[in-house]
């Protein structure tokens, strides 16, 4: 399943979304015009519906409370609202529907309550709350049915769907670190602190396959490169990646994993998480540090996996070089514009100079990224 | 009236200013700018900027 629809109210930078998603979904806009923020939706989601430590309570709180939540630019109408419709194919109608509303109790213990939760199967309403229940105990309402398996069990892959979304976005120090900084790993690790533990988690036969088409890809990118290999450190047992670079000294060119470059390492991250799994991927600019003859080639990469494997992944990104594929079709492409009562997403085949302009064989880099620049982006260089 | 747009195909900033400023003098507001990759690019790209203005009018100015 995908999520073939997203409709937000008064989600952070968003007053209103309203947009059809695709298989592959490419997410641009300025620095700050919320292209993490739309992410958070589904890790929100997420985090509500997962198993350990989820939950409405917690999901908010991690994020400051429904006042950092809410968008600025809601006034006369301040609750916020999401929906998502999940479907096989983009295009296709809805499988599933799902929909939350959230607001703060404006005394008391200031809890987060729900306005609305709302389920449909097809075209038929299988859950509205509030419900009677929760008219008698308005307790009831600082829980989702999608975070108690007592009483999801009609839309069970709803909430499978949503525990199982992966965010990505590896910063390479933490990893390198991760013994030295000896930090919280953070829940569900979203930026590869404890990488290794995942790796080291995944079945050996698994992780072997997978290392070894890792492998492949890397002796394209990182020149020298002639072997990867998972090991443990004989002394205490810790997970580490080794490579074998090609030097006139045999063993020379052994290096672990906190000598590889950021480049390497975020390139290891972004392909095992494509390997990882079937769920729906949130990708974070995964330009960064990579090579630009690499990053040309990640969205046909991304668009190849899919074809073996029908997964979704969402992803978030300032580059020209991944932008440039011919093949990436106008409605790939949200377009994040920072307004007066909040940022507007767009479709980028809705606006109709940038639907010209691509069906006349322009690519999206060309055409949409010039509508992310800042318009004074010139004058930062005559600062003093 | 609705207002008049039009696409801007241009070799460089300095380019691009003057253009938005003579399509400003003539009520026409700039949608998207394009280009600002020199003159080979645009000259790469007028087969399909001709497709385009087929269907929407765009302003090209190159030295």
């Amino acid at each position: 399943m995908i999520v073939s629809h997203l409709s937000v109210k008064n989600w952070r930078n968003f007053q209103r979304v309203d947009v059809d998603l695709r298989e592959r979904q490419f997410i641009v806009g300025a620095n700050a015009s919320g292209k993490s923020n739309l992410l958070d939706v589904f890790r929100f989601l997420r985090d509500i519906a997962k198993t350990e430590g989820g939950g409405l309570q917690k999901a908010v709180k991690d994020r400051g409370g429904v006042s950092k939540i809410r968008s600025l630019a809601a006034r006369r109408d301040p609750g916020i609202a999401i929906e998502i419709h999940l479907a096989n194919v983009s295009g296709e109608p809805p499988i599933w529907r799902y929909a939350l509303g959230l607001r703060q109790e404006t005394r008391g213990y200031r809890q987060t309550h729900l306005t609305h939760e709302r389920v449909w199967k097809g075209s038929q309403q299988i859950l509205d709350r509030p419900d009677e229940e929760d008219k008698k105990d308005r307790d009831r309402l600082t829980q989702t049915f999608l975070e108690q398996i007592n009483v999801n069990v009609d839309f069970r892959d709803v909430v499978r769907f949503f525990q199982a979304i992966t965010y990505l976005h590896l910063i390479p120090q933490l990893l390198r670190f991760a013994d030295s900084i000896q930090g919280r790993v953070l829940e569900d690790d979203p930026f590869g602190q404890g990488f290794l533990e995942r790796l080291a988690k995944a079945n050996e036969k698994t992780r072997r396959s997978r290392l070894s088409k890792i492998e492949k890809a890397l002796k394209i990118a990182v020149p020298q490169l002639e072997q990867l290999e998972f090991t443990r450190d004989p002394a205490t047992g810790r997970p580490h990646l080794q490579a074998l670079y090609s030097h006139w000294r045999p063993n020379a060119g052994l290096q672990r994993e906190d000598q590889f470059s950021d480049g390497t390492l975020r390139l290891l991250g972004l392909l095992w998480s494509l390997f990882e799994s079937d769920s729906l991927l949130l990708l974070e600019e995964p330009e960064l540090s990579l090579n630009v003859g690499i990053v040309s080639q990640l969205a046909p990469f991304i668009s190849r996996m899919q074809r073996n494997r029908r997964r979704q992944i969402l992803v978030s990104t300032h580059s020209d070089a991944l932008l440039t594929e011919q093949g990436i079709d106008g409605r790939e492409v949200l377009l994040l514009t920072p307004a007066r009562e909040g940022t507007e997403v767009k479709v980028a085949a809705d606006i109709d100079e940038v639907r010209v302009l691509l069906e006349s064989g322009l690519t999206v880099g060309e055409v949409v990224l010039p509508r992310t620049k800042p318009s004074g982006a010139e004058q930062l260089s005559l600062l003093e | 009236m609705s207002e008049r747009r039009a696409i801007l195909a241009v070799e460089d900033k300095l380019s691009e200013a003057v253009s938005i400023k003579i399509l400003e003098d003539l009520g026409i507001g700039v949608s998207q700018s394009l280009g600002l990759r020199g003159k080979g690019y645009l000259q790469k790209k007028a087969q399909s900027l001709n497709q385009t203005a087929k269907g929407f009018p765009v302003f090209m100015l190159t030295d």
